[in-house]
């Protein structure tokens, strides 16, 4: 009984762990071998040439990818702080009106599950020069013009700011659940014993929604490494290259100017990153119910 | 006594000051028409006929036409793209959820030393930036002659999906309590039986939320749709690009075809909106 049923588990398996094989492994594999060679199909002729560790030394010699990974990072932290504090806010103001909460859960729910492709569109065409609607506002209320996407110092926290507006309302959703899963009894008794607002938010509050600000904070990182299409179809990495983060510079090199080597060499890297970063986010917080059993 | 003591701290909860709860919901108002505003502005430019796109009276005043639609239903491909989106999203969901689902089984009933593996696999598959992976599908696309076709974005679509889905499954299995099984079994269903006749049905709302995230997830993409294909199966994120001209973008066109586009992922995800944030937070947050 027990062999049989083995068998049959590994069976159940199998086709999960043949696409893992054959869709995971081979590429990965394939991903190594081309960032060991100096491949370009722009120069077919050339073919693929074995040069070794070449171009994850020509990594180091890159100025243009090192910009690109610390505007990465510069999106990430900022996004994901600027979305967590606002989400925090918003969950404990939500949480204590208690007024027309389903509405807002519908709300919150919409900007999330809409294409990131649409949205950023939609806010190249609201960020326009001439005839975008917020400079069109700021022109109402006797405010300078700003060229959200054409300026350089500016460009970025245009970009930054449609991330935010697209995933605060998560961080609100996820927050709301925590602070309705809190017991009650914490509160009662620090109200009895005296304390005020401010000491029950420090001392009880945030303690207790440790956990699903973790979470949040988690996901958000997940998704703000993640963006592309947000800054490529707005501004294509533009003007010059103030908006090019680390996604859209390896796109560049791999679909623009087809290097193929070079393009596998940095994701092998990117990937080498986020797994490093995903194995200590598993580790380390437990958060996900993976920890205890 | 404690009764009173309790009763007192729920007057006193609720006796906010109302100028305070005033600031707060002014706030909250003020987000929401935030959150509102650039989805408002999509919708009403796409009923805006093409010469007042540009004119943006500050109200936003215009005729409402519906000449957007009219123009990307009957003279563009934008019904094509939304049916290659379709083609898809639902094959991609058809072939994960069973294999996921059957995996996610697995990893839930049976003791396993691996669960913090396959968490790590669902995270890092759903966190590795697709870009990371473009050039080795890419080629392993042009090699088996799959570029612009429908298998070879479904292929990889299924990769990027089927360690979540079996993260989710296993989570909404482990919910089925395990009693009701081998009550099944008791009654002579073999373990296949009891989890088709019994398992599966229980766990029924969370597998068709798993179904439908999948589905949008894979609606939504843009990446590997953008380098995969050419023209034959390109899905509407992707032809949403066409509508940038040479000279000038028809952004009233785009507007329309945008909002066509949203309104399936929109819909899906109110209708399993309990499960959505369970969903987006890899099962961390259970939600309502």
């Amino acid at each position: 009984m027990a062999a049989t049923n083995k068998k049959l588990l590994l069976l159940l398996m199998l086709p999960a762990a043949l696409v893992f094989l054959g869709l995971g492994v081979y590429p990965t594999v394939e991903a190594i071998l081309i960032s060991l060679s100096k491949y370009e199909l722009t120069n077919p002729a050339a073919g693929r040439l074995f040069v070794g560790l070449a171009n994850y030394k020509s990594m180091l010699a890159d100025p243009r990818l090192w910009a690109a990974i610390v505007r990465a990072m510069w999106f990430m932290v900022v996004s994901v702080g600027v979305s967590l504090a606002l989400g925090l806010l918003l969950a404990l103001l939500l949480y204590r009106v208690r007024w027309c909460q389903g509405f807002f859960r519908i709300v919150f729910i919409v900007p999330m599950v809409t294409a990131p492709a649409v949205v950023s569109l939609n806010f190249k065409f609201m960020y326009n020069y001439d005839f975008g609607i917020i400079n069109r506002i700021l022109e109402v209320l006797h405010l300078p013009r700003f060229d959200f996407l054409g300026n350089p110092a500016v460009t970025m926290w245009s970009a930054i700011f449609v991330d935010i507006w697209q995933w605060t309302p998560l961080v609100v959703l996820v927050l709301l659940a925590g602070l309705e899963s809190l017991p009650k009894e914490p509160f009662e008794a620090a109200l009895i014993d005296g304390a005020n607002p401010r000491q029950i938010f420090l001392h009880i509050t945030l303690p207790m929604l440790k956990k699903f600000v973790l979470v949040a904070a988690v996901i958000r990182m997940m998704d703000a490494l993640k963006v592309y299409e947000t800054i490529q179809l707005m501004t294509a990495g533009g003007p010059g290259t103030a908006s090019e983060t680390l996604n859209l510079y390896i796109a560049r090199v791999g679909f623009t100017w087809f290097d193929m080597g070079y393009c596998s060499a940095l994701g092998i890297f990117t990937l080498y990153l986020i797994t490093l970063l995903a194995w200590l986010l598993v580790r380390r917080t437990g958060v996900f119910g993976t920890k205890g059993d | 006594m404690q009764k009173a003591a309790t009763g007192r701290l729920r007057k006193k909860n609720r006796t906010v000051p109302l100028a305070k709860q005033a600031g707060g919901l002014l706030v909250l108002l003020f987000y929401t028409v935030l959150v509102l505003f650039p989805l408002f502005w999509l919708v009403t430019t796409s009923f805006k006929p093409p010469l007042e796109v540009f004119s943006t009276s500050p109200l936003g005043f215009f005729r409402p036409s519906l000449e957007n639609y009219a123009t990307v239903l009957f003279d563009d491909t934008l019904p094509r793209s939304l049916l290659n989106s379709t083609i898809l999203s639902v094959v991609t969901v058809l072939i994960t959820l069973p294999i996921g689902s059957l995996a996610g089984y697995v990893f839930a009933r049976f003791p396993m030393r691996r669960k913090d593996d396959l968490f790590f696999m669902a995270l890092t598959t759903r966190m590795a930036p697709p870009v990371a992976f473009g050039v080795p599908f890419y080629l392993l696309m042009v090699k088996f002659r799959l570029i612009d076709t429908y298998t070879g974005l479904i292929l990889v679509y299924i990769f990027m999906n089927l360690a979540f889905c079996i993260w989710m499954t296993r989570g909404f299995f482990e919910e089925v309590p395990r009693e009701v099984e081998e009550a099944a079994m008791v009654d002579g269903c073999s373990l296949l039986g009891s989890f088709w006749r019994v398992t599966i049905p229980l766990a029924k709302g969370g597998l068709i939320a798993t179904a439908v995230l999948m589905f949008i997830f894979a609606w939504n993409e843009f990446f590997f749709a953008s380098i995969l294909t050419r023209s034959e199966v390109t899905p509407f994120t992707v032809h949403l690009t066409s509508f940038f001209g040479s000279r000038r973008i028809l952004w009233g066109e785009l507007a329309a075809a945008s909002v066509l586009g949203s309104l399936v992922p929109i819909t899906f995800a109110l209708l399993c909106r309990r499960y959505l944030v369970r969903g987006l937070t890899l099962g961390a947050v259970k939600g309502e």
